[in-house]
């Protein structure tokens, strides 16, 4: 009885232990090109996206610095 | 009322004159001890027989007859109960030890003392009154864990508790009430990871990530919540894993020295000396 007692208690312990805080951080997070503003350990870079301070992983937003200039011509056109 | 008639037994015990047990009787009355405390039920038998025959004091045979019980055998137990019955045939506690042995019965023969007999190797059974007197040290009532009181009306002290598998059922609902605890706070953390997932992979119709700072405060917010949850989740976690552990160490502790008396009274020489209670000792 106190061996199935103990069992219970470490198979919960089992279950809760996966369950923590682990946010992804891709490569490259947040649109920057307005204010040049990033997350801690995200760099504003040239394309206007913010870019993981280490360079790891491979980055597969746009640049959005092209999208704004987009943007300013289509506004002067209109 | 179990403690009542405890208390009555030993003031009537003090009353009783009675001798000093000898040199080499109480060796043996704590060599027994010793060895049940240790759960060697057989070594107490053996020391407590031998204690017996110095002096043939009577008060040993509970002493024996509980070592028997112990040991697992109630036969035994219940002949050495008749023969302590037998040689103390006025004792105080003799409703107490009948129904002990109402308790055996199924085991053992009917409780109806018999005419003096030879009982293993103790020796011819004596008919007369205890030399001795049935020594405080030696109340079976004092050494009797709470799990084999004998059947009757519930008593206060009846409960089937001891130090051992208390502090395992308290160490295991603190364990659980950890795990609860850190449950809770491995979940939130777990929300708060998917807040900040959301944030990060969020793309508009066109593909176009959110600008950090329009959403700077609730992403700060979700992060710092987040480690601040997962950090509580690991100290509750290994919090309840120290408490299970300790559950674990107890239940083995129950299992062994589970008869462990929590109250012991032996004798002095001239009097009685109640000791014990809820005695940590490791």
């Amino acid at each position: 009885m106190a061996v199935l007692r103990l069992l219970v208690v470490l198979a919960a312990a089992a279950v809760a232990l996966p369950a923590c805080f682990s946010p992804r951080q891709p490569a490259c997070a947040f649109s920057c090109v307005t204010d040049g503003l990033c997350p801690a350990d995200y760099h504003c870079a040239d394309d206007g996206v913010c870019h993981r301070d280490d360079g790891q992983g491979i980055c597969t937003l746009l640049p959005q610095i092209d999208a704004a200039q987009d943007a300013g011509a289509d506004a002067a056109l209109d | 009322m179990h403690t009542f008639a405890f208390i009555a037994l030993l003031t009537a015990l003090a009353g009783t004159p009675t001798r000093a047990p000898t040199a080499e009787e109480q060796r043996f009355y704590d060599e027994g001890l010793r060895a049940l405390q240790a759960g060697d039920a057989r070594a107490a038998e053996k020391a407590w027989k031998n204690g017996y025959a110095v002096g043939h004091d009577p008060a040993f045979l509970i002493n024996i007859a509980e070592a028997q019980e112990k040991a697992g055998a109630p036969a035994e137990a219940a002949d050495s109960y008749r023969r302590y019955l037998r040689e103390v045939p006025d004792a105080a506690d003799r409703a107490d030890i009948e129904q002990r042995l109402a308790r055996l019965a199924p085991a053992g023969t009917p409780a109806q003392p018999g005419p003096a007999e030879p009982v293993g190797e103790l020796g011819a059974g004596q008919a007369a009154a205890p030399r001795l007197g049935p020594k405080p040290g030696f109340n079976p009532d004092a050494r009797r864990s709470d799990s084999e009181q004998p059947a009757g009306a519930a008593q206060p002290d009846d409960s089937g508790w001891n130090r051992y598998n208390l502090t395992a059922m308290i160490s295991s609902g603190a364990a659980l009430l950890l795990l609860g605890t850190a449950g809770f706070y491995a979940a939130s953390a777990g929300s708060n990871s998917d807040d900040v997932n959301r944030l990060v992979t969020y793309r508009s119709e066109t593909g176009t990530p959110l600008t950090y700072s329009t959403v700077a405060a609730q992403y700060q917010q979700a992060m710092a919540d987040g480690e601040r949850n997962d950090r509580n989740a690991k100290i509750a976690l290994i919090a309840a894993g120290g408490a299970a552990a300790v559950a674990a160490v107890f239940f083995v502790l129950d299992a062994k020295l589970g008869g462990e008396p929590a109250v012991a009274v032996v004798p002095t020489g001239t009097g009685v000396a109640a000791s014990g209670g809820w005695t940590w000792r490791f």
